[in-house]
């Protein structure tokens, strides 16, 4: 490698102060760092640093990413094949590489436009590249369904980096997560391709997909399955009579039959990333682990979940929507509500910050999940708004916590 | 009622303030950074070589301080000699620490002393008036204040707020003296002052005359005696702190014995156990005090120990040709609060330490997504975390690129303070001076920050910041 790190320094006086190529000195350096770490020296106290920089925080969380990433690629694929009735048809493999064709461009187009962006502003701004979008590119895609059409995926990243960040300054500055500020502009921009029972599941559509499809592992001859609906599960809870008893709902939906251990494992339709209960709890350890995430936060997100579903459980009765009954656990590996409290919620830069507010803000972002997927079937999914909710009110629990150790201050003052 | 835990109480962990004293502070937050190349007490105390020249440099003082020589080049002065005196405080002497002539006085940009050299000759010192052990304590206070201003030994007496020289005209609510430190290789007090019982007995009489009937509050590390916790009496409190660094340093003492909280006037005094043996060494001698323990450490110095150097010697001159391969960082006092120095410079008036560690220049292909095994780390983010324990070479480095400040919530567990750093430096940075004070900037010296530069993945400069902040609140106070 030291050739590699020999050629890079010959070419670096281009980029710096002076050089022909000063103006793309944001872009040289993200490349530059990306492949040796910087030489740069402390300067004055602390003479020594820690090795944790923003890059290595990032990867991290990239790392977490790897299970619902793969595991989105495989439930892709199986549901594609389920739709056929090809699931015995296909190996393991064939139904994992399907899901990859479908879904490898839309996570791609997210990196590519999403890095444009991210470039531009650094070399407009004149700052180096921010490692913050390593994060949002993989977790924007994931947040959307398989379908969704390219462009989309190219203006709503557009959306959640400018709009979301940049404005503001960039990572760091903004105040709400940018992927999911990002999703919510297609959610209302165009809920057509994001919502509703048609969109969920990947079917073969040569004249909409005509390069993708011919890679595919299909017989081309089939054709949907009878009684093939597509729809997720929160969907069918929202079509529990009222009074009724969701689990029924959920269990009788025809084509789908919803059974827990299917919504944790996640070969369900849903987001992306967001089917697996399973996969995002893996990504969990690694968040906890390694310290990147917060727990406190995952925790009391969890908990306050499952107390207002226990507390919705409590009051559900025969005039009130049956929604209101589904057992709290079910509510917790159901639609994006894992995902977000482990990948969303704990965004360092949107989140809470001080201990005291990270639980508050975590078990409001439960408790406001599920009021709105029960009160709001408008909106199943709750978590994305419940999370870009809290992620305004994070400043303010922030104040409240702050405020107490100004006034503890002026207690021991007192004394 | 001190230390109620609430959900919302923002550091859980931080104990609770005890009215009652004379006690054992278990300090629960902070972390001791895994550095290799401790000085070792193996050998003792070494004798210094005696350099040709010794140096003082008024910088060093802070950049409030503005100097006024009392000499020329070419002058001769004896120890203990006048060098300067600050302008906005003309009482305050600096003195010189070596016999001989006045050869070299080296200015900077914009005329700032960057150093004044005397080069040595001889021992000849200024008789100042001296007292036996029993009559120190017979002084009366303005005396005691005139002579150890006309001594040069004043300065080794600072105070908080804002970490100066102590104004002679204050009077200080309480005086703390330090006998420990928990800072990474430092050196260890007890070891290195064993023998100046005398002198460290005498300083504290005389501290106790400048509290004028407030406490003096001496802290040691807990556990195993010294000559610091043998003195006793009227108006004196012994105290010990455990745990890991910041517990050792003087901001955290004075945070849970006597806070400086309620009032803007509020300040104590304080002085390092070491700072106590000058001054009681000045009071039984009547001469300016020349001898310094200062130890060497640090993976990049060879023989690491500590040494017997004179106050104004050069670090080179104490370190000799012991030094590692390689570009070597010499630092006048420790890793997270020292100054880099020439070796040319003179170990700092305050420390006791030189710590010599490798610059690390060195690029590393893809390092930040490589598994990390010898990659030091607070966070568990390379798998070096699962060898708990382990000490590393550290290098200069600063292992990462300056970002936006990421609220990662961990600043707040390696500050012993009640303060929010992050929350702090916002309101720095913010220039708001009312919700600076309110989160408690008057509380706070750069150094109980230090860990938080240490830690910050985006590689904030939190000690620079809050040293901002309490210039911005020192001009707003005058």
């Amino acid at each position: 490698m030291k050739f590699l790190l020999k050629l890079l320094e010959k070419q670096d006086h281009l980029f710096h102060k002076g050089g022909k190529l000063e103006k793309l000195f944001p872009l040289w350096d993200a490349q530059s760092t990306f492949l040796f770490t910087p030489a740069e020296v402390t300067e004055k106290g602390p003479h020594v640093r820690d090795s944790i920089d923003l890059k290595r925080l990032m990867i991290t969380v990239v790392m977490a990413l790897i299970p619902p990433t793969l595991f989105s690629f495989y439930n892709t694929g199986y549901q594609m094949a389920l739709a056929y009735g090809e699931q015995d048809v296909l190996s393991f493999w064939q139904i994992f590489a399907n899901g990859a064709i479908a879904n490898l461009p839309i996570i791609l187009v997210s990196y590519a436009t999403g890095g444009l962006w991210e470039g531009l502003f650094a070399v407009i701004r004149r700052h180096k590249i921010s490692e913050g979008f390593l994060v949002t590119g993989l977790l924007f895609p994931l947040t959307l369904p398989s379908t969704i059409p390219l462009w989309q995926v190219a203006v709503g990243v557009s959306f959640g980096v400018v709009i979301g960040k940049e404005v503001f300054g960039g990572t760091g500055m903004n105040v709400m997560n940018p992927a999911l500020t990002g999703r919510v502009f297609l959610f209302f921009s165009f809920p057509a391709d994001i919502s509703g029972a048609k969109v969920w599941i990947r079917e073969f559509h040569p004249e909409r997909f005509p390069y993708l499809d011919g890679f595919m592992f299909h017989d081309a001859s089939r054709s949907l399955v009878d009684g093939y609906s597509g729809g997720t599960a929160l969907l069918a809870v929202a079509d529990t009579p009222v009074g009724g008893n969701p689990l029924a709902a959920l269990s009788n939906g025809g084509f789908a039959n919803f059974e827990f251990l299917d919504l944790f494992i996640g070969l369900v339709p849903g987001s992306m990333g967001e089917t697996s209960a399973l996969a995002c709890l893996l990504g969990a350890a690694i968040l906890i682990l390694t310290g990147v995430g917060s727990w406190q936060i995952m925790v009391s997100t969890l908990v306050g979940g499952f107390g207002m579903a226990y507390v919705l459980n409590l009051v559900a009765g025969p005039s009130l929507p049956g929604f209101l009954a589904l057992p709290p656990l079910y509510h917790l590996v159901m639609g994006g509500f894992m995902f977000g409290a482990v990948y969303m919620a704990t965004d360092p830069v949107s989140a809470a910050a001080t201990t005291g507010g990270k639980y508050i803000y975590g078990l409001l972002i439960g408790m406001l999940c599920i009021l709105i997927r029960v009160w709001n079937p408008a909106y199943p999914e709750g978590m994305m708004l419940a999370i870009l909710f809290m992620n305004i009110f994070a400043p303010l629990i922030d104040h409240f916590v702050m405020r107490r150790n100004i006034s503890r201050r002026l207690k021991r003052a007192a004394q | 009622m001190p230390g109620r835990h609430t959900l919302l109480t923002a550091i859980p962990e931080i104990e609770s303030y005890p009215r009652s004293y004379m006690s054992t502070f278990s300090i629960k937050r902070g972390y001791n950074i895994p550095v290799q190349g401790e000085a070792n007490t193996a050998d003792g105390r070494l004798d210094a070589p005696r350099p040709a020249s010794y140096s003082v440099h008024p910088l060093e003082f802070g950049a409030k301080l503005k100097p006024r020589l009392k000499v020329e080049v070419g002058d001769a002065v004896k120890i203990g000699s006048p060098l300067f005196v600050d302008k906005a405080h003309p009482e305050v002497v600096f003195a010189s620490p070596a016999a001989g002539k006045v050869s070299d006085i080296k200015y900077g940009p914009r005329r700032v002393i960057e150093a004044i050299t005397i080069t040595a000759d001889g021992e000849d010192a200024v008789q100042f008036e001296n007292f036996r052990q029993g009559e120190i304590k017979n002084v009366a206070r303005q005396r005691l204040i005139d002579l150890l201003l006309n001594g040069g030994v004043w300065p080794y007496i600072r105070r908080r707020p804002f970490d100066e020289i102590a104004r002679s005209t204050e009077t200080p609510a309480s005086i703390f003296v330090n006998c420990m430190d928990t800072a990474p290789l430092a050196a260890d007090p007890a070891f290195a002052l064993k023998d100046k019982f005398a002198e460290f007995e005498a300083g504290i009489e005389a501290l106790k005359i400048l509290a004028d009937g407030k406490k003096v509050h001496i802290v040691t590390a807990h556990g195993g005696e010294s000559i610091f916790t043998k003195v006793q009496g009227q108006g004196v409190e012994q105290h010990t702190f455990k745990g890991k660094h910041p517990a050792g340093l003087v901001g955290t003492h004075i945070s849970r014995i006597d806070p400086l909280v309620g009032s803007q006037s509020k300040l104590v005094w304080y002085c390092n156990a070491r700072d106590v043996v000058m001054l009681g060494s000045f009071l039984l001698v009547g001469q300016y005090p020349t001898e310094k323990i200062v130890a060497v450490a640090g993976v990049g110095a060879t023989k690491r120990g500590y040494y017997r150097a004179r106050v104004g010697q050069s670090a080179e001159s104490i370190i000799g040709r012991n030094l590692a391969d390689g570009e070597q960082r010499i630092i006048s006092g420790n890793l997270l609060t020292g100054a880099k120095i020439r070796g040319d410079i003179a170990v700092g008036f305050y420390d006791d330490l030189i710590t010599v560690i490798p610059e690390g220049r060195e690029r590393h292909f893809i390092g930040w997504m490589l598994p990390g095994l010898s990659r030091w780390t607070y966070s568990r983010a390379f798998v070096s975390a699962m060898i708990p324990g382990r000490k590393y070479a550290m290098h200069t480095n600063k292992n990462g690129e300056k970002r936006s400040m990421v609220k990662t919530g961990d600043y707040a567990k390696v500050v012993a303070l009640d303060v929010l750093p992050d929350y702090l430096a916002k309101a720095i940075l913010s220039e708001d001076i009312e919700m600076m004070e309110q989160l408690g900037i008057l509380e706070c010296a750069p150094e109980d920050f230090a860990l938080c530069s240490y830690i910050c993945p985006s590689k904030t400069e939190f000690t620079e910041i809050i040293q901002q902040g309490l210039d911005l609140m020192q001009a707003e106070l005058v």
